[in-house]
């Protein structure tokens, strides 16, 4: 479904990713895993076309996104929920939810957004109490949820979840995790950043592992948690010689 | 990617590529990041792991060659510390010309998935008894289709050398279906079978796999005429993977190459520029998935041909054609890999001479009972004495250097000078008039 080649991004000067060729089966969960400052993140930036300046192929379903703006990309079904939440903070549950619809809201009937809006609310149930509330006064589980709730507005083929379990509470990080495994049970294919490397590996059937703009592992995800550098990646193990 | 019990089977051609070049990108980093020999060599072409842009970029790296490996034994070609390392496997028993390869828990994981792989296209299921009838200290590709065989499911036999009438009478009645064996060692055992008229259908074989070996189209109709069961061929090198890099569907029509964990290439002998595919050359591999020691563009030696046309079976790895000739005057006996330099080495150690080296001769023979080596040298200045003691004593000394450092128990014979008959550059070293190769 999504088929990255030699992907490479710049912040100026300053070049983020170095040649990246990674791709996501339809219905798969696919994680990229890496240290901070690693280009996780730009990736999936890049693929939301919220990065300007790049190089290479993003192929969608075989057609090329890359370099068309963010809301033609979204149009095409790709939905980003980015790190930290970034939510409508003074705006209530229902209208943060009402904007991921955004794109639908001009042409689509109203009903069909009150559907979508009943399925993120069959998902977490939690929202639908708290609709009326204001987002900034929620806890960070169900700020998240949100978040997760308003990209699914968008009827998304292709999820970009960046770093959901961040700053969360561990049962909190539990509930988002046993989410995501549920949308991808309902179809929804998902590109997975975390620094949760085990739990990420543990859902994802297949993952990345990125250095300094590099893939340096691609495989299975059960390859992946038995290998070493994964363990250097995470935990910073670092080693001079090979005979060491 | 299919779970082990159906096999796999890459239908997209598209879907094979995109992997190949994940992780080609992925394996040139780190051997960049972590093996010295390949950042200098890369550094020596000025190209690097980011410039591999796409599959056919490949060709700008240099290939490494057997020389290479030996050059930086014993960890030089590592690309994971020695601690992540579960298994050593020496490929040369000589001290000046050892390689030592490592795999990693995941290596072998790989290894057993390939060896599986290779098991189930010949259609083997967990339903079959597999005999391994090969001498798993001599030939570590017995190893992986030990694993493979396991991890589908099947029962297996371990083998160790028998002699024909004990292996014929073992398969008979523990009713073995499946017999993985090397091609020399299914000709003595068809030999058997004829000659003491057993009808084929004593045996109850539905499959029979040979490797770590060449061997001739005629060997395996005469194997599948006396024991009535397709034969199928299985590909593996002992510096990449001894078994499982390719192997023969039902319908045996060219090797399925692993293309997800092997990016293979063919080139030309001399020049080594890659060629078209089609034509042929020396098949070289680079693994794609290998974590304790990844090879990049690794001259195997083997001359074969690519065929990426899908195969009728519908699997659209790439095709190997069947191996039958080598780049050098590797031999191989008793399944081990012998190469005369070798032999030169431990003659010249024997007799203390320095160039030039001494002229001798490998003759291998076999026929239905066993294989018989023999070196027969001539005699040089720095051999030559008048006692026939003395020269006996030689002969003797040679003997037990090649049985102790190669495994081999040849005959030792001095010559006069000028009886053996060489060709030029060398070649002519081995005379092999094996009934396995068809001669």
């Amino acid at each position: 479904m999504l088929r990255i080649q030699n992907l490479k991004s710049y912040y100026g000067r300053l070049q983020a990713l170095r040649g990246i060729s990674l791709h996501v089966g339809k219905g798969e969960i696919v994680t990229l895993i890496g240290a901070n400052g690693a280009g996780k993140s730009t990736i999936l930036n890049t693929v939301a076309g919220l990065v300007s300046q790049s190089e290479g192929k993003i192929l969608l379903d075989g057609k090329d996104i890359r370099g068309l703006p963010a809301e033609k990309i979204v149009k095409r079904g790709v939905a980003l929920v980015p790190e930290g939440r970034q939510l409508f903070a003074p705006m209530t549950v229902a209208d943060n939810l009402a904007l991921g619809a955004y794109l639908r809201h001009r042409n689509g009937s109203k009903a069909e957004l009150e559907q979508d809006a009943e399925m993120v609310f069959g998902l977490f149930p939690v929202l639908k109490e708290r609709r009326k509330q204001l987002a900034g006064t929620l806890s960070g589980g169900e700020q998240q949820m949100l978040a997760i709730g308003r990209a699914l507005m968008s009827r998304p083929c292709l999820l970009l979840l960046d770093e959901p379990s961040m700053g969360l509470a561990p049962k909190m990080a539990d509930e988002i995790f046993r989410t995501i495994v549920r949308l991808k049970q309902q179809g929804v294919t998902i590109l997975l950043v975390e620094q949760n490397a085990r739990m990420a590996l543990e859902v994802a059937e297949q993952g990345y592992v990125i250095e300094t703009g590099q893939v340096v592992v691609q495989g299975p995800s059960a390859d992946l948690l038995r290998n070493h550098d994964v363990e250097r990646a995470y935990l910073g193990k670092g080693y001079e010689k090979v005979w060491e | 990617m299919t779970g082990i019990d159906s096999g796999y089977c890459a239908a997209n051609r598209e879907e094979v590529e995109q992997i190949q070049l994940e992780r080609l990108q992925a394996v040139l980093h780190r051997v960049y990041r972590n093996v010295e020999y390949y950042r200098e060599s890369f550094r020596g072409r000025a190209v690097f792991p980011d410039d591999v842009v796409s599959l056919d970029m490949i060709r700008r790296l240099p290939t490494t060659g057997r020389a290479t490996l030996v050059a930086n034994h014993p960890y030089g070609m590592f690309a994971v510390p020695l601690r992540e390392v579960i298994r050593l496997q020496s490929t040369s028993p000589v001290a000046s010309e050892a390689i030592v390869v490592g795999f990693t828990r995941n290596d072998i994981d790989h290894w057993t998935e390939l060896a599986a792989r290779s098991l189930l296209s010949a259609g083997v299921s967990r339903d079959d008894l597999v005999h391994i009838c090969i001498d798993y200290g001599l030939f570590p590709g017995a190893l992986g289709l030990h694993y493979g065989a396991e991890k589908i499911g099947a029962s297996v036999i371990p083998g160790s050398n028998m002699a024909p009438d004990a292996e014929f009478e073992m398969m008979r009645n523990y009713h073995t279906t499946v017999l993985v064996t090397t091609p020399q060692r299914a000709v003595r055992l068809a030999n058997y079978i004829r000659s003491h008229h057993i009808h084929a259908k004593a045996l109850m074989l539905r499959a029979c796999l040979l490797v770590g070996q060449y061997w001739s189209e005629s060997v395996r109709s005469k194997i599948e005429e006396s024991m009535d069961c397709p034969v199928y061929d299985c590909y593996g090198h002992s510096e990449v993977v001894a078994s499982g890099i390719a192997a023969e569907c039902k319908k045996r029509n060219g090797l399925h190459i692993n293309e997800d964990h092997f990016f293979a290439e063919i080139v030309d002998l001399t020049t080594g520029d890659t060629l078209a595919p089609g034509q042929k050359g020396e098949l070289v591999i680079t693994t794609l998935t290998k974590e304790a020691f990844p090879l990049i563009r690794y001259r195997t030696g083997d001359i074969t041909r690519l065929d990426y046309q899908t195969c009728e079976c519908g699997c659209c790895f790439a095709r190997m054609d069947r191996v039958s000739k080598r780049t050098d005057d590797m031999v191989f006996i008793g399944g081990v890999n012998i190469f005369p330099s070798q032999v030169e080495r431990i003659i010249c150690d024997v007799i203390g001479a320095r160039a030039p080296a001494p002229i001798f001769q490998l003759i291998v023979e076999g026929n239905e009972a066993s294989e018989s080596v023999e070196v027969a040298i001539e005699v040089s200045e720095a051999i030559f004495s008048d006692k026939l003691r003395v020269l006996r004593e030689i002969e003797e000394k040679i003997r037990g250097e090649l049985f102790d450092m190669l495994g081999v128990a040849a005959k030792v014979r001095l010559v006069e000078p000028g009886n053996l008959r060489m060709e030029p550059a060398g070649r002519g070293r081995v005379v092999d008039r094996r009934e396995v190769n068809g001669g």
